[in-house]
Formats: structure tokens, C-alpha cells, sequence
């Protein structure tokens, strides 16, 4: 069957570009590897809409980040929570970044960061600076029930789940994509919005791959108590932590830069060692769903608790839910810096070939200027 | 050991050219962990070591699971106080170990010990061999002891274990935690000491840097934390002003005296240059005073890591 775009992956960038283009009246087809949308990566993140103060060594970063903040908030605000204290804060010791840095860059890029007692939040002398900002907390659940109400409304766009591609090849002015149930697609237009598994894509149709890293990450929901309940908190740029509400779950989620990620593999394609405890549904070629894999990791917890307990005041108690596991790509040209840039790369035009990688939800506005072609 | 401990217990290990004796330490440490705690973590200190110490720690935790292991490269060499002080803030344990050295001359038991004491209400817990090194270290124990304010006396420790308890207090207190040992001793927490019967002395080789900078540590230690300095200055002042009596009750009977001497320049002039002499010396006193003060106030960022690497 013929359609003017094929989208693989239903996170959020495959729902909303396959939005954006069926709104246009084109014929849309999303494929997903597993049985629902935003499983993996969308729905297994911080849920952080970022304003850009996480970036303060990547000024760019933060000036984009800041820039699609209001527009994100204008067309999701449904999904999003504002009405809690986003607290940054910076470590007395082994920070990349200090509180006067960080004031210096918030003023920089525009945005709002005002100075509070770091006591308030954090033990005596554990923190040089913390400051009020604005930042959201997007709930992937809502947002995910959006997207489907709106795609169902335009009978043009298809969503295929538990799509398993077999083959993929140019043919003439088009891509062919052969499912193994048999099925058979084509398209002039394929934009791979797969997040962890784009190089595995690209592999196959002998493309260069993005040069990436990969994170086992765990990200762990906690019930807090009733004065942590409107307070997220961030200590940032360094072997830290964050503890921040959920979307509207009313859950917060807790990570740390050391302990979320469990295992990291340089390779091109993701290779790791529990791929061979997973019963054949994860590999080097194809990954599996971490979060529902029986080869995950055990959780952190007794370290991202610990980590963050030494910091937080007592009085601010939180509690283990459970965790989420989920794979995550990491450019490699951001370790210095810190940067997270949305690349976004042509791979082939007529037929085209696109590939999207971006760790932030709010940077989705990108692939306008791609789709409009 | 029935049930293991539940508390988080972190274990920060200084190295600085220690392959000889890593390995045995190890082997004696790691397994006390492993049998006694459900949750710890290793952090390695590497101060700038030039042989293969780090290259042992990796190999060995290689094929071992269960806990993290970290360890801190210093950037260039800093010296046990302030290495020290970048693996404790790292730490993110309820009690931490702190081996100062990887020799050991103990029983592996007595790690455990050090644990079960502090249960008992200590915030610092240390071990303390019964003979241990040098006239020098015997010296400024003595020294510091007899002068100093500390609740508790300062003697050779081996390793000790501290509660997070009291890092709060001195991070909330004080701008960096060098110079460890007399901020514990100043803390106002309970502490104490298990002795153990020790048959040999520590071998471990140090280098002449190391020895530069023990002694640094102990005489800025004696200045800091002891009244030593100023009980000496004071000493000197005293001394000083008796002489200057003296010798002006000298200046003005001989002015009057009806034997003048001959040669009334010379005295005049011993005077002067002792006098001077001892202002100086004064001088030398007062800046090596402020030095330290500045130092540990103003100096912002007390150490360069040149990496963090969580190695398991």
C-alpha cells in the first residue's frame, strides 16, 4: 500500500509528526514495534519541558529550549503541571557550575531564576546557591490520549502496533517497508523517529550511523510527603540528583546522573550483556522494552535514596513506588558542553529519508521545517 | 555475622602509589563488606598515583557484583588531607569509613567492630594501633594534645568510621573539611578509639612529597587548631619587653653615671638590632598565622578532580 509518509516510532515525535502531516491531508502510516504508543522513552523520562536551565554550560541549548517553552505550554497546557516550585540548586562541592555562574547564565538567557535560601530545601552547607525557575512537568499519559483522540479524528493516518519490519529498501522514488505478517508499505517520505533504536534503522538500510552512546536508565517514582508535594528539586551539573513531580501523577520521580544510568555500551548499535538473559526480545539489532524486559536491572534505589537524602532537608520524606527502565541515546559531542541538541539529519532526498534524535520533548517544533518540504 | 547491617555505609580509600598493597587490602576488606552490609559503596581515592594501583581496583571489582565502585582522580598530587575531602563529599553513605592507608595491621574483624561501637552512640569511631610509627608523629601528638582545645586526644589511627551526622555539622560549620582529624576532634560529638595489638610497623613506602606534606598538614594543624603559636608569640613578646626594660634601665644609668663608657655607641646599637630582630621574628609569626586563616577561608575551591569515574 502507498502513503506519503511513513513514520517509525509512536513516541511523541512519531504521533505528532504523523498529526502534523495527516492535518495537511496527507496519508499517514506510524509504525510501532510495541503493542501501545509512548512505552519506551516518551512516557520514561524526567517529564521535565524544559526552559533551559538544565543546560548552563550550553548556551544555545538554553536559548532553543526557552524558546519553544511557551509554545509546548501553549498547545499541551492540559498536561502540564505548573503549579509546584521548580527549585535548581548548585553543590557547595564537586559542581561543574557555581550559584553565581548560574545566575550569570540564567540572566543571559533570559529566564527566570530567583535566589532562595538553599537551607529551605537543603541541609546546612550542602548547597552554595538554589533558585526558583520556571519549569514544567509534562504528563506523557494525558498528552498520549491527546494525540490518539486528535489522529483518530483524520481517517488518514494508521497506526500499526506490534509492527515488526523485516525489510527495508529503496525502490524507485519510493521506501519500501515489508512487515513480517507480510504486509507491504511504501513511501516517497520516512521520517525514523525511533530515539534509541535509530542507528539499529539506519543499520539496515546501510546508512552512517549517529555517533551515540547508550544509557540504561532507571527512573524511579516516589510517593513524598505533603510539604514535597509542590516542590521539584534539582541539583545539577555534577554527580547529582533531581526529585520532581511526575506530570500529574501525583507521583515524583527521582534520578541521578550516577545511578540512573546503569549500564552505558559505545558501539554503534546498542550491545549489552542482559540482551542475552532476555529471552530473545532484545538485541544489538533490535531492542526490547527495558522496562518490561526480565533481564533489568535491579533497581538503584539504596543509592539515588541515599544520594538524595544527604542532600535533602529530613523533613522531606519520599518513599519507593517503582522503577522505569528504559534505553537512552546519547550524542557524544554534548559531554563537553552538556549540550542536548535536536539533530536532525537528511539522510536521502527523493525518496527522503529522515532521522530525528532528541532528548527533549519541547524541541518537536524542529521537524516543522522538515515535514513542510 | 547473622543479620547484615541495613544502614548505607560508604568506604572511601586513599591511594597514592600503593600496588604493593592494594591487593591484599582488597581482599581483606571487600569480602567484610560483602558479608556485613546489605548496602555500601567504594570510593577510591587516586592521588595521583604513577604505577598500576588503579589498574588492581579495576581488575578486581571487575568480576564482582553487587556494589558501586568510584573512583576520584585527583588532578595532580594534593595530599592526603584534601583527596580525602573530595572522596567524603562524594560519599553519599549514613556512615563512612575512611582508610587513610591500605596497610593493614589488623585483624579484618576489627572493621566490623569499628561498626558495632558506633551503634553504641559514637559519631566517630576510629582504630588505633597500640605501637605505632615515628618519634615524629609521636611528637606532634604530644604537641597538639598538650595545646590543643579538642574534647578528645589525637593519637595514629589506621582507619576510622564517621556518621553522616557529623559531616553535617562541620559542613554547615566550616568551609572545607581539611585537616580532618582536629575538625572531628572539635566537632563536639562523641567519640572514641578501639586499640588493637599491632606487631609490625606501617611499611608502606612513602615518598618524599608525602613526607613534605604530613609535615605541612601537622604544623599547619598546631597552628590552626592548637594555641601553640600564640602561646610561643606571646612568650617571645614577654621576653622581648623584659629585655627592652633592661636595657633602657642600662641606657639611662649609664647616662647618668659619671663613668660614661668610652664606647656608648655599641650598647646602644645591640639593643636596636635585638630589638629589631625580635619584631621580625614576630612578623614571621603573624604572617604564617594569617597565611593558614587565609587559606582556609578565602581558598574557594579547596581541590581539582580531574574525573569522576564510576567503574561498576
Amino acid at each position: 500500500m502507498g502513503y506519503d509518509r511513513i513514520i517509525l516510532g509512536a513516541g511523541l515525535y512519531g504521533l505528532w509528526s504523523a498529526l502534523y502531516c495527516g492535518k495537511k491531508g496527507e496519508k499517514v502510516l506510524v509504525l510501532e514495534y510495541d503493542s501501545a504508543p509512548f512505552m519506551r522513552a516518551s512516557y520514561i523520562n524526567q517529564a521535565r519541558v524544559h526552559m533551559g536551565y538544565h543546560y548552563p554550560r550550553s548556551y544555545s541549548t538554553a536559548v532553543k529550549s526557552a524558546k519553544y517553552f511557551d509554545r509546548f505550554c501553549r498547545d499541551y497546557g492540559f498536561c502540564i503541571l505548573e503549579d509546584f516550585n521548580q527549585v535548581y540548586a548548585t553543590s557547595s562541592r564537586f559542581s561543574w557550575t557555581n550559584a553565581e555562574q548560574f545566575e550569570r547564565f540564567c540572566k543571559a538567557a533570559e529566564i527566570l531564576c530567583d535566589r532562595i535560601v538553599p537551607e529551605k530545601y537543603f541541609k546546612s552547607g550542602m548547597c552554595d546557591g538554589a533558585f526558583l525557575t520556571q519549569e514544567y512537568t509534562y504528563d506523557a499519559q494525558l498528552l498520549r490520549e491527546h494525540l490518539l483522540t486528535e489522529i483518530s479524528r483524520i481517517p488518514d493516518i494508521r497506526i500499526c502496533y506490534g509492527a515488526r519490519i523485516s525489510d527495508i529498501e529503496q525502490d524507485g522514488c519510493c521506501y519500501r517497508i515489508r512487515l513480517s505478517d507480510g504486509t507491504d508499505v511504501s513511501a516517497p517520505f520516512v521520517l525514523n523517529s525511533t530515539y534509541a533504536s535509530v542507528n539499529q534503522i539506519l543499520a539496515r538500510l546501510g546508512f552512517e550511523p549517529f555517533r551515540i552512546k547508550y544509557e540504561l536508565c532507571e527512573i524511579i517514582l516516589c510517593e513524598v510527603s505533603e510539604n514535597l508535594k509542590h516542590v521539584g528539586l534539582t541539583v545539577m551539573d555534577g554527580p547529582f540528583f533531581s526529585i520532581m513531580p511526575f506530570g500529574k501523577t501525583g507521583l515524583h520521580s527521582l534520578t541521578s546522573v550516577t545511578f540512573t544510568p546503569h549500564v552505558t555500551n559505545y558501539d554503534t548499535l546498542p550491545k549489552f550483556e542482559c540482551q542475552e538473559r532476555s529471552g530473545g526480545t532484545c538485541s544489538p539489532e533490535q531492542l526490547g522494552n527495558c522496562s518490561q524486559c526480565a533481564a533489568r536491572p535491579g533497581s538503584a534505589w539504596d543509592y539515588m535514596g541515599s544520594l538524595a537524602r544527604k542532600y535533602m532537608r529530613d523533613e522531606l520524606e519520599f518513599k519507593y513506588v517503582e522503577s522505569l527502565y528504559s534505553m537512552k541515546p546519547i550524542l557524544m559531542a554534548s559531554e563537553v558542553d552538556d549540550s542536548r541538541p535536536t539533530v536532525i539529519r537528511k539522510f536521502s532526498e527523493g525518496p527522503t529519508f529522515v532521522s530525528v534524535l532528541s532528548g527533549k520533548i519541547n524541541t518537536v517544533y524542529d521537524l516543522e521545517e522538515v515535514l513542510d518540504v | 555475622m547473622s543479620a547484615k547491617e541495613t544502614g548505607f555505609v560508604s568506604c572511601v580509600v586513599y591511594v597514592h602509589n600503593n600496588e604493593k598493597e592494594l591487593e591484599h587490602f582488597l581482599e581483606t576488606v571487600y569480602p567484610v563488606f560483602e558479608r556485613q552490609f546489605s548496602r555500601y559503596e567504594f570510593l577510591f581515592v587516586d592521588d595521583d598515583s604513577d604505577d598500576k594501583s588503579i589498574d588492581i581496583v579495576r581488575d578486581y571489582f571487575v568480576s564482582r557484583g553487587g556494589c558501586a565502585v568510584t573512583v576520584v582522580s585527583m588532578g595532580y598530587y594534593h595530599g592526603m588531607e584534601l583527596s580525602m575531602a573530595a572522596g567524603t563529599d562524594l560519599a553519599i553513605g549514613d556512615f563512612i569509613y575512611e582508610f587513610d592507608s591500605v596497610w593493614i595491621d589488623y585483624p579484618s574483624g576489627l572493621i566490623g567492630d569499628v561498626f558495632r561501637k558506633m551503634l553504641e552512640g559514637y559519631d566517630i569511631v576510629s582504630a588505633h594501633p597500640s605501637r605505632f610509627g615515628s618519634w615524629k608523629s609521636y611528637t606532634f601528638y604530644k604537641v597538639f594534645n598538650y595545646f590543643s582545645k579538642a574534647d578528645y586526644d589525637l593519637q595514629t589511627e589506621r582507619f576510622r568510621i564517621l556518621s553522616r551526622r557529623l559531616f553535617n555539622r562541620i559542613d554547615a560549620s566550616s568551609k572545607s573539611r581539611v585537616y580532618r582529624k582536629a575538625l572531628y576532634a572539635t566537632s563536639g560529638l562523641k567519640a572514641c578509639a578501639i586499640t588493637y595489638e599491632n606487631q609490625t610497623k606501617d611499611r608502606s613506602i612513602i615518598s618524599n612529597e608525602q613526607r613534605a606534606d604530613r609535615m605541612n598538614t601537622a604544623i599547619d594543624m598546631l597552628i590552626l587548631f592548637t594555641d601553640v603559636a600564640y602561646k610561643v608569640s606571646l612568650m617571645f613578646c614577654m621576653i622581648m619587653l623584659a629585655f627592652m626594660l633592661v636595657a633602657g634601665v642600662y641606657t639611662v644609668a649609664s647616662y647618668f653615671s659619671k663613668h660614661r663608657p668610652v664606647e656608648g655607641w655599641a650598647p646602644l646599637m645591640g639593643i636596636l638590632s635585638a630589638g629589631f630582630a625580635g619584631i621580625f621574628l614576630l612578623f614571621a609569626f603573624v604572617i604564617k598565622y594569617l597565611e593558614v586563616v587565609l587559606k582556609l577561608i578565602f581558598q574557594k575551591k579547596q581541590y581539582m578532580v580531574a574525573s569522576v569515574e564510576k567503574i561498576r
